[in-house]
């Protein structure tokens, strides 16, 4: 294990440890943002989503290049399904009389079953590859190349710089949209961007954390960091540095026990932080009202 | 039944005023929250969208601001489409339409006024912090500047999101119930700030749901049951008649009496 944390459990080991790293990095900001404008659940019925979209685009990828575990095709494929999968959602609730909650349930129960069946087909075919598939589920960051690190740090980088360059427009339309759309901003563009950087963080999770854990790594750090402090920045930076820590040590200990699924201790790590944080945190009681006294007019 | 002409495709030929309504509707499911309501906001004025619960106020401000789809109708502000005008607009939404749990300090949401003009992607600076900390002096609030808005009164979370439209630096002002549950202190805050407004030749329209401070705050009144009651200056509109047909002559005669109508 401490070989593991000190990255000199092999070289491999390492890269996939620097990979998680950097998405745990970004899931943070991302995440806070997910909670503040209350979709945090949107992304699981996202992420559950992706499976068919998996399976599909390995079938594609191997009938066009005889080869299916190129990871960009495979993110690709979970990327569509993902977004199909949110705009199910949206349009269910737009023309049908389903609440959000169920919308949610509808499609993330549907798009899963759907993935397994898929799974279940490829893995019953005579070829080579299609056994890591399943990694996508629980996180399994042990057979990463290098070359999916760099796109793994590559989409981190691009989410996090994103967050930043935008932080007073998310800022504005999560706290108050209709004060934001009477101001003048694109509060419908606004939010595709913000559901954006939801798909994107779920699609490169997948690698990682997987898509059944991928949600905790969103919510997890941001509402831990949300125990902290009242400052909207202050929060974004501790949840990018609550979701790093727990990716790192989350996939050493993943790399140090061979058996251990890496989504499952990453989220672990997450829920130990979150767990520490409670009797401790300012802001872990439960909210009273207000204990202001007006002068007396 | 003579065929009538209404002036639908071209609004802007005939908008005189900061804030032009013509034939407007709204309707959510089916039914109608505004039906067929024609204003015009004298400019300058100190306006009072008065009427009972449900009767549109909110949706009529939301309409005007382009927030709701219309069914009908059509609204200018400062004589453009709403899309255009609202730019221009200092607007202040009801205080429950926001999650006041939000990590934020009251200067931060002040700052949110400055957002259009800072433009996109800068940050929030030290020279908008200050604006905004000045802002918050103008309503009582700078000694709470730094401090979370989940820990605020009523009054004082109000008197927050008012120091935020100040910092628009509008020229036309649209406030949703900003006298809802305040105290009598930032009451009398609140409309010492609409007075000043209006001193500096700013239009204001304010959604009020009290019929007793009505007559002293405002110069002019919209009457709203769904549709339009009445309306125009205070003293001509602001009568026992068309009170009770705005309130469906739910109001008691006792009721009638105290407002002096």
């Amino acid at each position: 294990m401490l070989d593991a944390l000190l990255l000199s459990a092999g070289y491999n080991a390492a890269v996939a440890m620097i990979g998680a790293t950097l998405l745990g990095i970004a899931a943070g900001p991302v995440g806070v943002f997910m909670l503040l404008r209350r979709r945090a659940l949107l992304a699981d019925a996202a992420s559950h989503a992706t499976l068919p979209g998996v399976v599909l685009a390995f079938l594609a990828s191997l009938w066009l290049t005889g080869e299916g575990r190129s990871l960009p095709i495979l993110l690709l494929g979970a990327g569509g399904a993902a977004a199909l999968g949110v705009l199910s959602v949206q349009a269910l609730q737009a023309h049908s009389r389903l609440s959000n909650s169920t919308s949610i349930a509808v499609v993330l129960s549907a798009g899963f079953g759907l993935g397994v069946m898929g799974l279940s087909y490829v893995q019953t075919l005579p070829i080579a590859g299609q056994a890591g598939l399943d990694q996508f589920l629980v996180g399994q960051t042990a057979g990463m190349r290098l070359s999916d690190a760099y796109l793994i740090a590559g989409v981190a980088g691009v989410l996090v710089l994103t967050v930043a360059a935008f932080f007073k427009e998310l800022r504005l339309i999560s706290f108050d949209p209709d004060f934001a759309a009477a101001a003048g901003w694109p509060v419908q563009r606004l939010d595709l961007l913000a559901n954006g950087l939801l798909l994107a963080t779920v699609v490169v999770g997948l690698t990682s954390v997987g898509l059944i854990l991928i949600v905790a790594m969103l919510i997890i750090p941001a509402v831990t960091a949300r125990l902290w402090t009242q400052k909207l920045d202050r929060m974004a930076l501790l949840a990018a540095i609550l979701g790093g820590v727990s990716a790192y040590t989350g996939a050493a200990a993943s790399a140090a026990f061979h058996h251990l699924p890496t989504g499952a201790t990453i989220v672990l790590a997450a829920g130990v932080l979150f767990a520490l944080s409670l009797p401790f945190a300012p802001l872990s009681r439960p909210r009273r009202a207000p204990q202001v006294l007006e002068p007396p007019a | 039944m003579s065929p009538q002409i209404h002036l639908v495709d071209r609004p802007l030929s005939v908008a005189q005023g900061p804030l032009v309504a013509h034939g407007l509707s709204v309707v959510y499911d089916g039914k109608p929250a505004l039906w067929n309501v024609d204003f015009t906001a004298p400019a300058g004025a100190l306006v009072g969208v008065i009427g009972p619960n449900g009767a549109g106020k909110s949706s009529f401000i939301k309409a005007t601001l382009g927030l709701v789809p219309w069914a009908s109708g059509w609204a200018t502000l400062l004589g453009e489409a709403p899309k255009h005008g609202r730019a221009r607009v200092g607007y202040v939404p009801q205080r429950a339409s926001v999650d006041w749990d939000f990590p934020a300090s009251a200067l931060d949401v002040v700052a949110m006024g400055f957002y259009r003009k800072l433009g996109w992607l800068r940050p929030v600076n030290r020279r908008t912090k200050d604006a905004a900390r000045e802002c918050l002096e103008q309503v009582g609030m700078a000694d709470f500047a730094d401090r979370p808005i989940g820990q605020l009164s009523g009054g004082q979370q109000q008197r927050v999101f008012l120091a935020r439209a100040l910092a628009q630096d509008a020229e036309l002002y649209l406030m949703d119930e900003p006298f809802a549950g305040v105290d009598a202190a930032s009451e009398q805050v609140l409309i010492s700030a609409l007075r000043d407004l209006q001193a500096a030749g700013k239009t204001v329209l304010v959604v009020h749901h009290d019929l007793q401070t009505a007559p002293d705050y405002f110069d002019h009144a919209l009457i709203l049951a769904t549709r339009a009651v009445a309306s125009g200056p205070m003293a001509e509109v602001f009568t026992a008649e068309i009170l009770q047909e705005a309130y469906g002559g739910r109001l008691a005669p006792s009721q009638l009496a105290a407002l002096a109508v």
